[in-house]
């Protein structure tokens, strides 16, 4: 009777922790999509008074949202004037504006300086509203009123509606309270799912989970781009992402997504295919937009936002569901979970957001594969779907091909026709794309051709004294292809150029492949296996138990199964990404990890699940010196690794030692 | 056997429920705590003189000790203080008995004739709260603050100049301690 009522109450703290975050996150969406409530319709008319006259200004606007928008000058100006007519003037009472480093003078009121954050100005009902702004910079410069809107009245503007603990700041609020409240609530489930019925969990979990993760990621949303705290998405794209070149690492998938719906093909601009990257992350915008919003460029931007949320929290439900198939219901739970709560990179509009997701399809297509193992023959339909998940991967961005491939192999090596399937899709895959290409390009290639710039690049991410060391951008590889080759930089001669001279390099300074190939897996054990940026809600862990300190552990699990043989073929499977994904970007252009989600996701799954398990434990009983060993290992490589590290750095009799090729005949080489 | 497992079950999901309802709580609690911070403190910014109501301590009932101020200046108007060269040493201080209080508020009116000041609360040897001002003009404010277990408190105005001397003149200062 008791431990019945302790049950009971454990269950309802279960269930009222889980409303919390849903309420927390679905309380947000509004801030994080919308960005402001709808404004008053306006006429705008803005005119830039340029600081040379003898050079062309003009003031250019977006719209934002309903009524909302960002007016900027193309030229250094004295000021920029807008002239606001409200279709309603009786509905306009309160003027926001938003800006950095001006002045706004707005006609019938005071002066406003504008400090990055929003300023709302009480205005009388006018049929026409003047603003002037200016830049409070002595040297002149471009003007950009990033938030202009008339409202009805101020609320909802400078902090959010909330029923409760109205007092409290919103950036306290959402970048510190909620965060942190949310991620202490998510531990309160971790540990209360122990004591609910097993059945009942293992029939929802696949369905709370989602919806829990899709919490997350707006809790998260909101901590990064609060409306009432920095600028909310919509003003962060129209002023960041938007305003690059077409093709930019933020906006490609955007402006493919739109020229596709307007029929000039996957391209983002007149007769310009992406060189490296697939097709799948824009098709998969174009979806967002059709189903979400596609009025405007900052409309696409949040609607690929919001898909790539979704699309996050589904899989997240559909590994769950898989995963119940090897595991307990307080296992999945808790992996589950823990993959909604890492640090995530949806609000940012590039492939590498999609990647985490898709990895997790693949995992949850592997674990149905496991269940059926232990059956004699694994259903044709079962390993269509692992392929399909890992082409799904492929369509998206090409680093899965090793590890596709090696998995294929340990899966089919009794049945090699089924080898069949893989290759399949990718020809399919490739050739479709390497066709489509080819029409735009005039020549074929079945990924992308930039495998040489991403190796070059990978070369300058450790320190280095070499010429070409320092941040690697386009610009940097596109001068050094052509002072090297009469090649258009994106073409794949220049391909070819580049990885071949890279691999030259390499074996001319084996010392600095080396250091390169430590210094990188360093920054992965470091945490950059878990991208994106990090709120509250992650710091909450984070802050008291450095990610160096749990990456370690759970690799440590890892290899414990491998050398005791416990779940040997599960444990390397579900971790395949450890071995066979994040060592490519050891050689090639890692970004500061953010192609790494796909790793730090595989580690959960693949490490979490021994830990719940007591035959684990029996198994280390059983070979205790082998298990012994292995933490032995891991202790030593946790002390010793950072100062092996320091040690190789300064060491340059090893980093630019040259016993095998002369450096003279490599256009890489050159010491600063 | 089987009972004393039964046993051990119960008792571990004790052990979780009250870690659940601890972790709960302690969420509800820091949101109610910082709420409760703000709506004082909007009240308070929000009082005019006018309408302050009686303090616990004002600028001529505070036990003032100079500590390194170069002019230290009570008259029945004001606190005229001319710091010393150090840029952020403290100048004066005045230490009071908490009464047993939870809360203490404070609310300042004063201006800079040159340099800046930091004005506000120290408990066991560390700022709990200040509000400071490095520039000329006006400096106003009000601030307020959980109290520790500390029985005293301490007010402190305090140089807040990186170039040395301050001058300054305190107009009213005000602390309230509520229970």
């Amino acid at each position: 009777m008791f431990g019945r009522a302790t049950r009971a109450v454990i269950a309802i703290e279960f269930a009222f922790a889980s409303l919390l975050i849903v309420y927390a996150g679905l309380h947000d969406v509004r801030d994080v999509l919308a960005g402001a409530p709808p404004a008053s319709p306006v006429e705008i008319r803005a005119v830039c008074d340029a600081a040379d006259s003898t050079l062309p200004c003009e003031a250019l606007t977006t719209r934002l949202g309903p009524g909302r928008y960002r007016i900027w000058t193309t030229a250094p100006a004295r000021a920029l004037s807008v002239s606001l007519t409200p279709e309603r003037p009786e509905r306009a009472r309160a003027l926001l504006l938003r800006s950095t480093g001006a002045h706004a003078a707005v006609a019938g009121s005071t002066g406003v300086d504008l400090n990055g954050h929003r300023a709302v100005v009480p205005i009388e009902p006018e049929r026409r509203i003047d603003v002037t702004v200016t830049t409070a910079s002595a040297i002149p410069s471009a003007i950009a009123l990033d938030e202009i809107g008339v409202y009805p009245d101020a609320r909802g503007l400078t902090t959010d509606m909330r029923p409760f603990f109205r007092a409290i700041p919103p950036s306290l609020y959402h970048q510190t309270l909620v965060p942190r409240a949310v991620a202490a609530l998510c531990a309160v489930t971790v540990i209360a799912v122990f004591f609910l019925p097993s059945l009942a969990v293992r029939r929802w979990a696949p369905y709370a989970l989602p919806v829990l993760c899709f919490s997350l990621c707006v809790v998260d949303l909101s901590a990064l781009f609060s409306p009432y705290v920095t600028q909310d998405l919509r003003a962060m794209y129209a002023s960041g992402p938007l305003q690059e070149a077409p093709g930019s690492n933020l906006n490609g998938g955007l402006y493919q997504a739109t020229r596709l719906l307007a029929g000039k093909g996957l391209t983002t601009r007149e007769g310009v295919v992406p060189w490296e990257r697939m097709p799948g992350y824009g098709l998969l915008c174009g979806v967002a937009a059709v189903l979400f919003g596609h009025d405007s460029l900052v409309d696409v931007a949040v609607s690929v936002v919001l898909m790539q949320a979704i699309f996050y929290s589904v899989a997240v439900g559909v590994f769950a569901w898989a995963a119940l198939r090897l595991f307990t219901p307080p296992c999945v739970w808790a992996v589950g979970l823990a993959i909604a709560w890492l640090p995530k990179e949806i609000g940012y509009a590039q492939v590498d957001a999609v990647i985490g997701p898709t990895a997790l399809l693949v995992l949850a297509a592997l674990c149905v594969r496991l269940s059926h193992e232990r059956d004699r023959d694994v259903p044709l339909r079962v390993d269509v779907a692992v392929h399909l998940a890992f082409a799904l991967w492929f369509v998206m961005r090409p680093d899965v091909l090793p590890g596709w491939f090696v998995v294929a192999i340990a899966l089919h090596w009794q049945h090699p026709r089924r080898l069949l399937l893989p290759a399949t899709l990718l020809v399919a895959i490739g050739v479709a794309w390497g066709a489509y290409k080819a029409r735009y390009t005039g020549e074929f290639s079945m990924t992308t051709t930039s495998v040489g710039a991403s190796l070059f690049c990978g070369l300058w991410e450790v320190p280095s004294r070499f010429r070409l060391g320092g941040p690697c951008t386009d610009a940097v590889y596109f001068d050094w292809i052509h002072q090297h080759t009469p090649f258009e930089p994106r073409s794949t001669a220049a391909n070819s150029f580049a990885t071949r001279e890279v691999l030259r390099f390499w074996v001319t300074y084996p010392g600095h492949l080396l250091i390169m190939l430590y210094g990188k897996m360093m920054q992965v054990l470091n945490g950059d296996l878990w991208p994106g940026l990090a709120t509250q809600l992650q710091v909450w862990v984070f802050g008291v138990v450095p990610r160096y300190a749990i990456v370690l552990p759970l690799l440590t699990v890892v290899a414990v199964c491998g050398a005791i043989g416990y779940q040997r073929r599960r444990t390397l499977l579900l971790g395949w990404p450890l071995f066979l994904n994040a060592p490519l970007f050891w050689v090639m252009f890692a970004s500061l990890g953010r192609f790494y989600s796909a790793v730090g996701i595989a580690l959960l799954a693949a490490a979490i699940p021994p830990i719940y398990e007591p035959a684990f434990y029996k198994a280390i009983a059983a070979r205790p010196w082998r298990a012994a060993a292995i933490a032995a290992c891991a202790a030593v490589f946790a002390v010793s690794a950072w100062p092996i590290y320091d040690w190789l750095l300064r060491n340059d009799a090893l980093h630019y030692w040259t016993p095998l090729l002369n450096p003279a005949a490599s256009p890489l080489a050159g010491l600063r | 056997m089987n009972r004393l497992w039964a046993r051990v079950g119960d008792v571990v999901a004790v052990i979780v429920a009250m870690i659940g309802a601890w972790l709960l709580w302690s969420a509800y609690s820091t949101a109610a705590a910082t709420a409760s911070f703000y709506t004082r403190l909007d009240r308070i910014k929000g009082l005019n003189e006018a309408a302050l109501p009686n303090a616990d301590y004002d600028l001529h009932t505070l036990p003032w000790k100079v500590a390194s101020a170069a002019a230290f200046d009570l008259t029945s108007t004001a606190l005229r203080v001319v710091t010393s060269a150090k840029p952020y040493d403290y100048q004066a201080f005045a230490t009071i008995d908490t009464k047993h209080a939870r809360t203490a508020d404070i609310v300042f009116d004063s201006d800079i004739q040159a340099g800046g000041a930091t004005i506000g609360f120290v408990q066991n040897g560390k700022w709990i709260v200040s509000n400071s001002a490095t520039q000329s003009g006006r400096f106003a404010d009000a601030n307020t603050v959980n109290l520790g277990r500390d029985p005293s408190l301490t007010v402190v105005v305090a140089n807040d100049n990186a170039a040395g001397e301050s001058r300054f003149t305190i107009r009213s200062l005000r602390v309230y301690l509520r229970r």
